[in-house]
């Protein structure tokens, strides 16, 4: 083969080879709404938040009181945090969305639910997400979804 | 078996005799040195206790669970000491071990802080120890993480306080080799059994099995939508298995108090203190998890800055407690005959008196002035005949801080300890 036909040849491997292929892409669906939080509550800050969101009003000193209690009473904190969540949403005088309420416009309460706690809008792929979630995991509750919002890493910040 | 088990499983077994375990610790191996005993009750007498009514029975002996003789109480005082039921044991606690009568808390400012940091970190402290923050430098409990296995988790080291007021900070260190990732569990038993607490936080949400997985799928991707680096202070880290056995047995005790069943479990005529309570607390825990490490402290008699008769009281009280422990560590199983326990006040109290004046006419004590008295303690070794040296009496000078070295050396790991501890192992206690 003579000098050139190789280096012909040659770059017709290359520009084979390296071809790009054409991909019809959507584009990668990475929700980054973090709602710009930055700022780690403090423990007071997140029962009080916490006892806010849920309730709608200030906590009662004497339930602050109880709560910082426990907190400072054991070293595992996450498990404390957890236990104080948990009596949170066991509350007699907790209004919870019922699941009928839930099932007739899931959206609607998805959107409350990332506004209550994460003071945001869910981004799309989070609402088509949660979407399916309620449609699938039919025994899923208002009780349950709030827990996992109330001890994810977001809800930790502000 | 087939030809792909066959390999993945002959793979695990080339691989498990050719690659040694790496701790997560970053160690190969666990702790090299033998053990005396696979668990220690370390019992700080604490709140400022003076060998001169403790072992010296300058008021008469006024701990007769603890120590030998049975010289009577000043008369002075004698109404004012609560009677408590007998002995649970059939002699001393003296005798199942070795006393040692000339104890010093050397350096440092004689505060409860200070003699605290020192008994638990092995180290002389000065007036810079700050109130607010973990100390400087490692404490027992990280000095028995880090040079142990994992299977040493968090589960078998236990702190438990009297109060939750700055004690909890004694479960770890801020030292960059250690910290929170060696800590102790840490736990004030009186205000987290509390009434309050335990009537109004539950840990009720129970998920089935089905439910917690998808509660965990959840959370998981909510988790995975946060970019944020996770910073938290967490506090101690405990496994999913051990913190569901710890909530287990948080809702028992927690039960237990709403439904009276703690009201004065040991039949206390004059009714339980906080100090009693508080080695309760330790005792059921010990039944439930059978730690190796365990560090109680009581804290009633520093009553004493105001009242002297009192002061022997709690004396009288934290006595009849100790010994309330050994006995149920000695009807354990896993405990039994395999735990040494310590016993040891922080610091001692002044010599002279301040101006408040009690019932009996007596005076009160600080312990504040940092004279020889408030430095002067005791310091009690139990253990199984055969591991300890019984009924001894030791009057070398020892410190303090030799209790971590001591730790250190009856739990394996005295050698693997890399950082400088000033304290010398209580050597004599040990047969």
């Amino acid at each position: 083969m003579s000098t050139v036909r190789f280096y012909i040849a040659l770059v017709a491997l290359v520009f084979a080879s390296c071809h790009n292929e054409v991909v019809y892409d959507v584009g990668r669906l990475e929700p980054s709404n973090q709602g710009n939080k930055t700022e780690l509550k403090d423990d007071l800050q997140f029962m009080s938040i916490a006892y806010r969101d849920l309730f709608g009003e200030e906590v009662p000193p004497d339930v602050l009181s109880t709560m910082r209690k426990a907190y400072i009473s054991f070293g595992d904190k996450e498990l404390i945090i957890d236990e104080i969540v948990q009596t949170m949403l066991v509350s007699p005088d907790l209004d919870l969305p019922s699941d009928s309420a839930i099932a007739a416009d899931r959206s609607a309460f998805i959107s409350d639910t990332y506004g209550k706690f994460l003071l945001r809008d869910p981004s799309d792929f989070e609402s088509a997400f949660w979407e399916s979630q309620l449609i699938e995991q039919m025994d899923l509750t208002a009780k349950d979804v709030y827990y996992v919002f109330m001890t994810c890493k977001e809800y930790k910040y502000y | 078996m087939d030809r792909r088990s066959f390999i993945k499983k002959s793979a695990l077994g080339a691989a498990s005799i050719a690659v040694p375990t790496i701790l997560p610790s970053g160690r190969l191996f666990a702790a090299t040195g033998s053990r005396r005993a696979n668990h220690v009750v370390f019992c700080l007498f604490s709140g400022g206790v003076r060998n001169l009514e403790s072992v010296l029975k300058n008021e008469g002996n006024l701990m007769p669970s603890m120590l030998k003789g049975n010289s009577s109480i000043s008369i002075d005082i004698a109404g004012s000491i609560n009677s408590m039921p007998s002995s649970p044991l059939s002699k001393t606690l003296q005798e199942y071990g070795t006393l040692f009568t000339n104890i010093k808390f050397s350096d440092g400012p004689t505060g409860h802080f200070n003699g605290h940091t020192s008994a638990l970190t092995g180290q002389h402290t000065n007036s810079n120890l700050s109130l607010r923050t973990n100390p400087p430098m490692p404490t027992v409990f990280e000095l028995y993480r880090k040079h142990n296995s994992p299977v040493h988790a968090a589960r078998n080291a236990w702190w438990i306080s009297h109060s939750n007021n700055l004690y909890p900070l004694l479960n770890h260190s801020s030292h960059p080799d250690y910290g929170l990732n060696y800590a102790a569990n840490q736990i004030a038993p009186n205000p987290f059994f509390g009434w309050d607490v335990s009537t109004n936080l539950r840990h009720e949400l129970e998920f089935t099995d089905d439910k917690a997985s998808t509660i965990k799928d959840l959370q998981a991707y909510m988790d995975s939508n946060f970019k944020k680096t996770y910073s938290l202070n967490s506090g101690v880290v405990n496994n999913a298995d051990d913190r569901e056995e710890m909530v287990a047995w948080m809702t028992e005790m927690q039960n237990k108090r709403v439904t009276g069943q703690l009201n004065n479990p040991w039949s206390i005529p004059s009714l339980m203190s906080g100090d009693q309570y508080n080695v309760f607390f330790t005792e059921e825990l010990i039944k439930k998890f059978q730690p190796e490490l365990t560090v109680v402290n009581l804290f009633n008699v520093d009553v004493a800055h105001e009242n002297f008769s009192e002061y022997c009281n709690a004396l009288n009280r934290a006595d009849y407690a100790v010994a309330h422990l050994w006995d149920t560590i000695q009807s354990t199983p896993g405990m039994k005959d395999d735990t040494v326990l310590i016993i040891m006040p922080e610091i001692g109290r002044n010599l002279n008196a301040n101006n408040i004046i009690d019932q009996n006419g007596r005076a009160a004590l600080d312990h504040t002035n940092g004279d020889p008295m408030s430095r002067d303690v005791f310091c009690m070794v139990i253990g199984p005949d055969g591991v300890v040296n019984h009924n001894a009496v030791n009057t070398d000078l020892g410190a303090t801080v030799d209790v971590v070295p001591t730790i250190a050396d009856i739990l394996g790991f005295r050698q693997d300890v890399d950082i400088s501890l000033p304290g010398n192992v209580l050597q004599s206690a040990f047969v």
